[in-house]
């Protein structure tokens, strides 16, 4: 389900004539005469539910006789709401600029000329500068403590500060036999 | 005469407005905001054809005949837009258009009947 097909569902069914629709027809199909004759409502106020509905995936019908029947739609509501939320946004690609426009944004407010000028006091901004400081280790490599402090004095002299904070963020990890890059 | 129709259609124009506004207010709150929306739609109406006798009246300067001809004349004119509009919905088989305009006809169909009982003396 698309993320627009989700908010159409969502906001057909945030009318409770519609819900009171859906749950007689989880009972069993039924015309638009006899769902007005349950609900209370007339056959035109119904018809215009069933087709809001139709619309958002929610029913189908099909023809009996003289009747068009109305049915539920269960794949549709079998679908969990975890699993429409997991769905690729439309918007993913734009947020995902928006977060690269912002990151070197920072980049740029905070190196000159390869070298850090400050350690960023928000939390979210130093993570950005971490990350580009954790790009010259390589992976499955363990390191000496003195070859992390070498790396990281290229970008800033308070070096012990980056490395427990890299390791802080989980961005590197250590053990007795030395220091590594974690991998994201 | 006139004075009495007069008031007598507009007191039963703000009684329909007033009831439809409770309406709204009360399917809003029951959570069926669509069928609000249709009692708004109706109370539109009424508010129109409530200026439409006003103007009537106006125009008409105390002759009974020539409120009625005027009043009756947009009670025919003003909803042949909307009979159009619900022939269109219902060549593309527009349900939720199709339930608009029908509120709106009938409730001008309404509104002519009650014109004509009160009137006309059919009551």
């Amino acid at each position: 389900m698309t993320e627009t097909e989700a908010i159409r569902l969502f906001k057909c069914l945030s009318d409770k004539s519609r819900l009171q629709i859906l749950k007689s027809l989880a009972i069993e199909d039924m015309y638009v005469e006899r769902l007005a004759e349950r609900l209370g409502i007339t056959a035109p106020t119904v018809s215009f539910h069933l087709k809001k509905l139709a619309d958002a995936g929610a029913v189908t019908s099909y023809k009996s006789q003289y009747y068009t029947m109305y049915s539920l739609n269960k794949d549709i509501f079998e679908t969990s709401i975890l699993d429409i939320i997991r769905e690729k946004s439309d918007e993913a690609d734009a947020q995902a600029q928006r977060d690269a426009i912002y990151r070197q944004k920072v980049i740029d407010a905070f190196f000159e000329y390869g070298k850090l000028k400050a350690i960023p006091a928000q939390r979210k901004k130093e993570r950005i500068i971490l990350d580009v400081i954790v790009q010259e280790f390589e992976y499955d490599r363990i390191y000496s403590e003195r070859e992390v402090n070498i790396i990281i004095a290229d970008f800033y002299d308070d070096f012990c500060t980056i490395r427990r904070d890299m390791i802080g963020e989980g961005l590197m990890d250590r053990d007795t036999r030395g220091y590594w890059r974690v991998k994201q | 005469m006139i004075d009495q129709k007069i008031s007598k259609l507009n007191s039963w124009f703000e009684d329909k407005i007033a009831l439809c506004g409770q309406h709204n207010q009360e399917l809003n709150v029951d959570g069926r905001t669509d069928e609000a929306i249709f009692e708004k739609v109706k109370a539109n109406i009424y508010d129109v054809f409530r200026t439409v006798l006003s103007v009537a009246v106006k125009t008409g300067s105390g002759d009974a005949d020539k409120v009625h001809a005027f009043f009756v004349q947009r009670a025919e004119q003003i909803p042949v837009g909307w009979a159009a509009a619900l022939e269109k919905a219902r060549e593309h088989d527009d349900t939720v258009r199709m339930r608009t305009e029908q509120i709106k006809l009938d409730t001008v169909q309404e509104i002519r009947e009650e014109f004509a009982k009160i009137w006309e003396g059919a009551e």
